[in-house]
């Protein structure tokens, strides 16, 4: 086959690998480190048919594997009730109640899928990735390809001292250049780099030329380069979007270069082995045996056949997951309360405090609450005000707002106290130009050697004491910093008057904050403090792009204070009183510390209510971190919960800090009395909302397309780095070899790592997070649901592909309703036997039917 | 001036995901496109259904509509170069004859 090389062939290259490259998500670069679904290019097909694809192309399940289910069924994780609800979710035929009869043989549909589900051969956990040729051929030049590539990588990405390989050029001009010098490559491949075309398309074309590939096959051996080392892979993507000098163009052509040059000159792409029909006629004889029924009447094996070619062994694991989801959104989902019911006058509270809707804010919420006349709210942590923020002490600005988002303003930080803050801005940046100088004299070749003679003894006595006394070390540095000085955020000068209205009545609409207001609003951003930990901002605020809130918090609450803004408020029906004052504060959710950030901001008479709702905090917080404690590993549950919190924040040898957002299952949308006083364990996003302040349901429509979307990328990276960590997640912390600031290698070399550590969603060998999908329940009028469902895609894709669960409620006495194939349906989470399925176990079943 | 006077081109109009532009845009670029026009935020009705326009906190999943005019012999490299795309993701591609003033500009 011979394919003319032109220019329209090879845009048609170029083509293939933009296409090919939505088989991973873009890898966010640590400093801002941004869980995203890794499949999240496979969001527009439907959620069994994206695992056969994932499967095919990444050789991963996205779901535990079936083995594992059936042990859950056996521990009684998943009843078999559940299995059943599950089945006759996904398959309708198996809602039939009549019986199958053949020849003396009689089942029902679901009897006969319900045995599939728990004899049939399982289907494979793990097999390979999509095959490159020389997988097929020679893994050991598969193995060469990855390795080569990986080293390149790294000593581009990464900031070696005294290496900078590529001179502003191009990724594919630099590597030709440099790549036919390396004496570690055969004289014959150097050769042949030499006399690559110098348009990287073209050598892709080469490549396609020389294994005869066209159309769909020269797409997929493009897909199969990308998904070989899917890290890398995913950082070009990220990167490629704002340097137009590194692309996958250039990576898909420099390994089907190399690829093709290190095989033998004379290789042929390999031949699959064709489907013999084994895998159908045993799943056939697992379910047959197990129903007793006999194979060798035909009419019997004609019925089990075709009731078995409903489902495949990805329908099976379809069905499991749901299965396995129905108990925990029965965990989750808030009760229905009585019709009858006294309604009593509540006094006015001393406070409202608005957390970020992140998992981790529950228990907090929870125990704030039971401290005092506190009422909570949820609210994503960037607080509606999206902005780029430039910090006092001169570091670079960072868009604090979630990835979704563009930053419409630079907000900046300063402060009336020139001098005070012209010292402290020195202190700050010879600390940071010390850390710096002593990161490069590591990094270089020789300076180590002479800086550990002359330095060592002071570094080795530091390193002796942070392993020793971590708690000590760290109140040494602390008292040794400067105090920074009193400074304010200029959101009220750099948004207009009419973007500061639009933000805050969008905000207090979308959590239905609209009356009652307390004498005191605390708006409260959340951080983590955590030491030596790569992943650090993986911990921060996720709506914030993986930064603290503190700045959002401080820009929300001056806009809330903002006399003009309060006025035109007035105007359009939001009327907050005189006497109530936002405050900014923020959570480490690590220690549990919430502090105020502008305490010189507080007025005289409120100074009393403050004091008394900082005791309450206070309160919150010995008993948060006491709860947190006791699913932490390694902790000393009978010592004082806040010394232990303090000593995980900085010690440096901490792999558990916390656990971030490990268990997050379900998101709901909802006043806070659906699930006040109930203990979620930390696994539900809450965001507040009322359905009658927000008339329009725009409220409603910036919740569904933006918090929830963020809330399951967060969801679905969780799931994909427990179900497959060794291809989705980033690998145990002790390995971690950190390049740059762009992700981590295991060890040595290999692929970067995606995803999240180990110790993330799992201690030792067993998984801690439940991988379950998202979980939402929305409580509003259906029919707005509806409209959005309808004019948005994204959510859309989420939902009717089953990404997500979606159930509504038009009010906290009706039942949830669930958004399924046909609409919306009663969805009984208590699942009570149906018509055609079995009762009791299935052995009982079996005999009744032969009887 | 009349139409006569101008130079024929050849207009690329695309719509795709805001989440797909980066991508769109660098490949229309290395294509040989001199640039492109992108309208954010666009609404409409088609094979999908209603597409609805801005989102005030999702920048990421609204619509762009991408519009670059190119020398005539350079828009079939850069048609073959979407196709692909668009044959994996959602959007849709209009190409018409157009003419403009300054052809040094799109040349």
């Amino acid at each position: 086959m011979t394919t003319v090389a032109t220019p329209a062939r090879y845009a048609t290259v170029r083509g293939w690998v933009a296409a090919s490259a939505r088989s991973i998500a873009p890898h966010f670069p640590i400093e801002t480190f941004i869980a995203r679904n890794p499949v999240a290019g496979y969001e527009t097909l439907d959620h069994e048919e994206a695992m056969r694809r994932i499967a095919h192309d990444h050789g991963v399940l996205l779901t535990p594997s079936e083995e594992r289910f059936r042990a859950l069924h056996t521990d009684g994780r998943i009843p078999l009730a559940d299995l059943v609800a599950a089945l006759h979710q996904l398959v309708p035929e198996a809602r039939s109640p009549h019986p199958i009869v053949a020849d003396e043989f009689v089942t029902t549909a679901t009897e006969v899928l319900l045995q599939d589900l728990l004899v049939s051969p399982p289907r494979a956990a793990t097999s390979t990735a999509l095959p490159t040729p020389a997988s097929g051929l020679s893994p050991r030049v598969h193995a060469r390809v990855d390795d080569l590539t990986s080293r390149w990588l790294t000593a581009l990405f990464g900031d070696a001292a005294w290496s900078t390989p590529t001179r502003g050029e191009g990724m594919w001009d630099a590597w030709r250049r440099l790549a036919a010098l390396d004496p570690t490559l055969p004289r014959r491949v150097r050769a042949g780099i030499r006399s690559t075309p110098a348009e990287p398309a073209a050598a892709i074309d080469v490549a396609l030329e020389h294994w005869g590939l066209e159309g769909d096959g020269a797409e997929e051996f493009i897909r199969a380069h990308i998904l070989a080392q899917p890290g890398w892979s995913a950082l070009v993507r990220h990167t490629a979007a704002e340097s137009r000098s590194l692309d996958l163009v250039s990576l898909v052509a420099i390994r089907a270069t190399l690829e093709r040059l290190l095989l033998p000159a004379g290789a042929t792409l390999p031949v699959g082995a064709p489907s013999t029909g084994r895998d159908e006629e045993a799943r056939l004889s697992a379910v047959a045996t197990a129903l007793r029924a006999d194979l060798t009447v035909p009419d019997v094996r004609a019925a089990l056949g075709r009731i078995l070619s409903l489902t495949d062994a990805y329908t099976r694991l379809s069905i499991w997951q749901e299965a396995y989801e129905r108990r925990t959104a029965r965990a989750l989902a808030p009760a229905s309360a009585p019709v009858l019911r006294t309604l009593e006058e509540t006094p006015r509270p001393l406070a409202q405090a608005i957390f970020c809707i992140d998992t981790r804010s529950e228990s907090f919420r929870r125990h704030l609450e039971a401290a005092g006349p506190v009422e909570t709210l949820g609210f994503a942590g960037f607080f509606a005000v999206p902005i780029s923020f430039r910090p006092a002490d001169g570091a670079p600005g960072v868009a604090s707002c979630p990835v979704l988002l563009t930053p419409r303003v630079a907000v900046s930080e300063s402060s009336v106290e020139r001098d005070a803050l012209g010292r402290w801005r020195r202190h700050r940046t010879a600390i940071a130009e010390r850390g710096r100088a002593a990161h490069a004299l590591g990094e270089s070749t020789l300076a180590p050697y002479a800086f550990a003679e002359t330095a060592g003894w002071f570094f080795g006595a530091a390193s002796v004491a942070r392993t020793l006394a971590p708690r000590l070390w760290s109140s040494v540095r602390t008292g040794m910093r400067r105090a920074k000085p009193t400074t304010r955020v200029d959101a009220d000068v750099v948004f207009s008057l009419d973007e500061r209205v639009l933000y805050a009545e969008t905000a207090l609409r979308m959590m239905g904050l609209v009356d009652g207001f307390a004498p005191i609003v605390l708006v409260c951003g959340h951080g983590a403090s955590v030491t030596n930990n790569p992943f650090a901002s993986g911990l921060q605020c996720g709506a914030c792009g993986g930064h603290e809130g503190e700045p959002n918090a401080r820009a929300a609450a001056t806009i809330f204070n903002d006399p003009a803004t309060r006025d035109a408020l007035a105007e359009r029906g939001i009327t907050i009183p005189d006497d109530t004052l936002f405050v900014a504060a923020q959570m480490d959710t690590v220690t549990d510390e919430v502090t105020l950030l502008e305490p010189w901001a507080i007025p005289a008479s409120h100074e009393m209510r403050v004091l008394e709702l900082t005791r309450h905090l206070e309160t919150a917080r010995q008993a948060n971190a006491a709860d947190r404690l006791a699913g932490l590993p390694g902790a000393d549950r009978d010592g004082d919960a806040v010394r232990e919190t303090l000593r995980r924040s900085s010690d440096w040898a901490e792999a558990f800090p916390e656990w971030g957002l490990m268990g997050n299952a379900a998101f709901i949308v909802g006043p806070r009395a659906i699930t006040a006083g109930v203990d979620l364990g930390r696994r539900a996003f809450l965001h507040s909302y009322e359905a009658a302040a927000d008339p329009d349901g725009t409220g409603l429509e910036t919740i569904l397309t933006a918090p929830l979307v963020v809330a399951q990328w967060i969801n679905a990276q969780y799931a994909a780095s427990t179900v497959a960590p060794d291809r989705f997640g980033a690998g145990p912390k002790p390995l971690h070899n950190v390049v740059g600031t762009t992700g981590v290698l295991s060890g040595f070399g290999g692929d970067l790592r995606i995803g999240l550590p180990w110790q993330s969603v799992g201690v030792g060998r067993h998984a801690h997070h439940e991988p379950v999908r998202l979980q939402v329940f929305v409580q509003a009028p259906l029919a707005r649901i509806n409209e959005i469902v309808d004019e948005s895609e994204v959510v859309r894709n989420l939902v009717v592909n089953r990404w997500i669960t979606l159930r509504a409620r038009e009010h906290d006495t009706a039942r949830w309703m669930r958004f399924g194939r046909y609409g919306w349906e009663t969805d009984d989470l208590d699942t009570t036997p149906v018509t055609g399925m079995p009762v009791g176990d299935h052995e009982t079943t079996t005999k009744e039917n032969r009887s | 001036m009349s139409t006569s006077d101008l130079t024929p081109m050849t207009k690329i109009e695309v719509v795709v995901a805001s989440d797909d532009v980066a991508e769109v845009s660098a490949l229309m670029q290395s294509l040989g496109a001199r640039g492109y026009t992108a309208i954010t935020g666009v609404a409409g009705v088609g094979h999908h259904g209603h597409r609805g326009g801005r989102l005030l906190f999702n920048d990421h999943d609204t619509l762009t509509l991408l519009v670059s005019v190119v020398a005539p012999d350079k828009a079939d490299g850069i048609i073959s170069g979407i196709r692909p795309v668009l044959d994996r993701a959602s959007g849709v591609m209009f190409v018409s004859p157009t003419a403009v003033s300054r052809p040094d500009y799109f040349a």
